[in-house]
């Protein structure tokens, strides 16, 4: 029978059948491209998006590009942030040679001096009478320096949402290190990893070896509990160690912000509600380049193996394995972490030539989502979108949960899918208390029901 | 009500829109419910190309997408519209009475 390629053809389906799919097709355009204007970038615009690190600012202006925009990041003398279009509003000379002063940043060309929020202070080679510096501002967008990392909104002004406080930013006992590296990939393909609870079982166990000290038991399959939030997902994966579960619940707000477990665990004993380790964001730079931005929780009550390592968290470095694009290029062959895994996935990832299994079930939760809130923005549709203050802030629930259940001698999988949910109701059933009654509540809760 | 179906209550029809399909279970069956134009509307949650969750997928009008590869079925009669599914998905009478959604199960 002929083979006959076209533009649908999308998978080889027999043996030596290379030539089908040697045709590069489109990528889906809709779901990964964030210029200004696509309907991707519009959706990704409507949130806050952490765009540099604080150590960043330093006494020279820090030239950025986040969204296919080219912009200009700077703390002033007054110690105020500004975050400006990188072309001079008079010449487009690039602010990135501009002159940081007492009040915002002065052009090098021919001296106008802009604030922080854009508005033209000076424009000293025209003639006091000039109104130009009443007529036009310099492109601003608005930041937030929040905990070492500076956020900003570059959406419609008059959609700007309050700066979302979530729990995590404040729980007792963590120190939040903040570090930033760069993928160059499409911003989707590096955060679906976070949707995907299996890839742990392979890349960072079964194929060279564990990566994550405390964490060998991956090389399990895990039994996988979705939950669909308005604002994103919650899942746990879950498994079993003699009489002991031990789950591990994941969130993920969309479109880019996640939270996992603890960092360096063993999970061998029993614990409630215990809290994530790794706040992070992935920001598109352009469509072939993201950089995460997050932090590292540095605390005594989750991370009982006392592994991480402060000094390797920051610019470009984090402490734990695989990733970033700074080892050998045997050592990221031989032993592959996650860097290699999204960046191997191509520039832009073509999700017409994956062909995706039940192993898959997240990523392709999390893509559905996505197209349907970019295709609300694109009808002018309002989006959910999490809302938290400091007095109530956005509960989350990334941690580590180990209960005792006696393995089932029917199904065992139904008992960790079944326990996964029932811990899960508790969760939920938690938001609306705050802080230390929420923990102290799920922690009564879910011990009632699974002494240990 | 013919003789040879029996009603089973599966929701409540609040809980039945037109962005997302629903998924609920009757028995070992599992079944998407989805809405078109103000009816709802009762089909088998399993894409009959690979085994994934019809519920997850996105929704477009009277057409829903497979998450998995993107096959397309009609939401009112469970045809395969496009690649690479080429079974219908099944589909089942729905009924609603006070507020509620019922699904028709064959007696045998």
């Amino acid at each position: 029978m002929e083979l006959n390629v076209t533009e649908e053809t999308r998978w080889a389906t027999k043996p030596y059948q290379a030539y089908a799919v040697a045709r590069p097709i489109k990528e889906d355009e809709e779901l990964t491209h964030v210029d200004p204007g696509s309907p991707g970038g519009e959706y990704m615009r409507r949130f806050w998006q952490p765009v540099a690190m604080s150590a960043q600012l330093k006494d020279l202006p820090v030239p950025i590009r986040i969204l296919g925009e080219d912009l200009v990041i700077f703390r002033d003398k007054r110690g105020e942030v500004g975050l400006l279009g990188r072309q001079c509003a008079h010449r487009r000379a690039s602010l990135e040679y501009g002159r940081i002063e007492e009040k915002g940043i002065r052009c090098c060309y021919h001296g106008w001096q802009f604030d922080v929020d854009g508005t033209i202070l000076e424009t000293p080679g025209e003639p006091e009478s000039s109104e130009i510096r009443h007529k036009i501002c310099q492109p601003a967008y608005p930041v937030k320096e929040y905990k070492g990392l500076i956020f900003a909104y570059m959406g419609p002004p008059d959609d700007k949402p309050a700066f979302p406080i979530f729990d995590s930013y404040d729980i007792p006992g963590h120190d939040l290190v903040p570090y930033s590296i760069h993928s160059p990939c499409n911003w989707l393909q590096e955060s679906e990893n976070s949707m995907d609870p299996i890839h742990s079982v392979f890349l960072h166990g079964r194929v060279n070896g564990a990566q994550f000290p405390g964490l060998e038991h991956f090389v399990e399959l895990p039994v996988v509990v979705y939950h669909k939030i308005p604002t994103g997902f919650i899942y746990s994966h879950a498994r079993r160690k003699g009489d002991l579960i031990m789950i591990r619940f994941h969130d993920h707000f969309t479109p880019n912000m996640a939270q996992n477990g603890a960092m360096f665990q063993t999970l061998d004993k029993p614990v409630v509600f215990g809290r994530t380790s790794l706040t992070k964001w992935v920001v598109p730079i352009d469509n072939t380049n993201s950089r995460k931005f997050g932090w590292r929780h540095f605390n005594d009550k989750d991370e009982t193996l006392r592994l991480g390592v402060r000094a390797e968290v920051g610019w470009e470095s984090v402490d734990f394995y695989g990733q970033t694009a700074h080892r050998s290029e045997e050592e990221r062959k031989r032993n592959p972490g996650d860097w290699e895994a999204w960046v191997g996935q191509g520039p832009i990832n073509v999700h017409k030539r994956e062909y995706l299994g039940t192993t898959d079930e997240g990523v392709a939760m999390l893509r559905a989502k996505l197209k349907r809130d970019i295709k609300a923005v694109a009808a002018g549709k309002p989006i959910p979108r999490p809302e938290g203050t400091e007095e109530k802030p956005v509960p989350t629930y990334g941690g580590d949960t180990v209960v005792r259940v006696a393995r089932s001698n029917s199904d065992d999988r139904k008992l960790m899918a079944d326990v996964q949910t029932e811990v899960a109701k508790i969760y939920f059933s938690a938001d609306k208390y705050q802080g230390e009654d929420r923990a102290a509540y799920i922690r009564r809760e879910v011990s009632r029901k699974y002494p240990s | 009500m013919g003789d040879d179906i029996i009603w089973y209550r599966v929701a409540e029809r609040a809980k039945v829109g037109p962005d997302e399909a629903l998924s609920v279970t009757v028995g070992e069956e599992n079944i998407a419910l989805c809405e078109v134009d103000g009816a709802v509307f009762a089909f088998h949650n399993i894409c009959t190309h690979e085994y994934a969750c019809m519920s997850d997928g996105f929704v477009d009008g009277d057409q829903i997408e497979c998450p998995l590869h993107q096959a397309r079925f009609d939401i009112r009669t469970g045809k395969a519209l496009t690649a690479p599914a080429e079974v219908d998905l099944r589909t089942y009478p729905t009924r609603v009475e006070a507020d509620q959604v019922y699904v028709g199960m064959p007696k045998t």
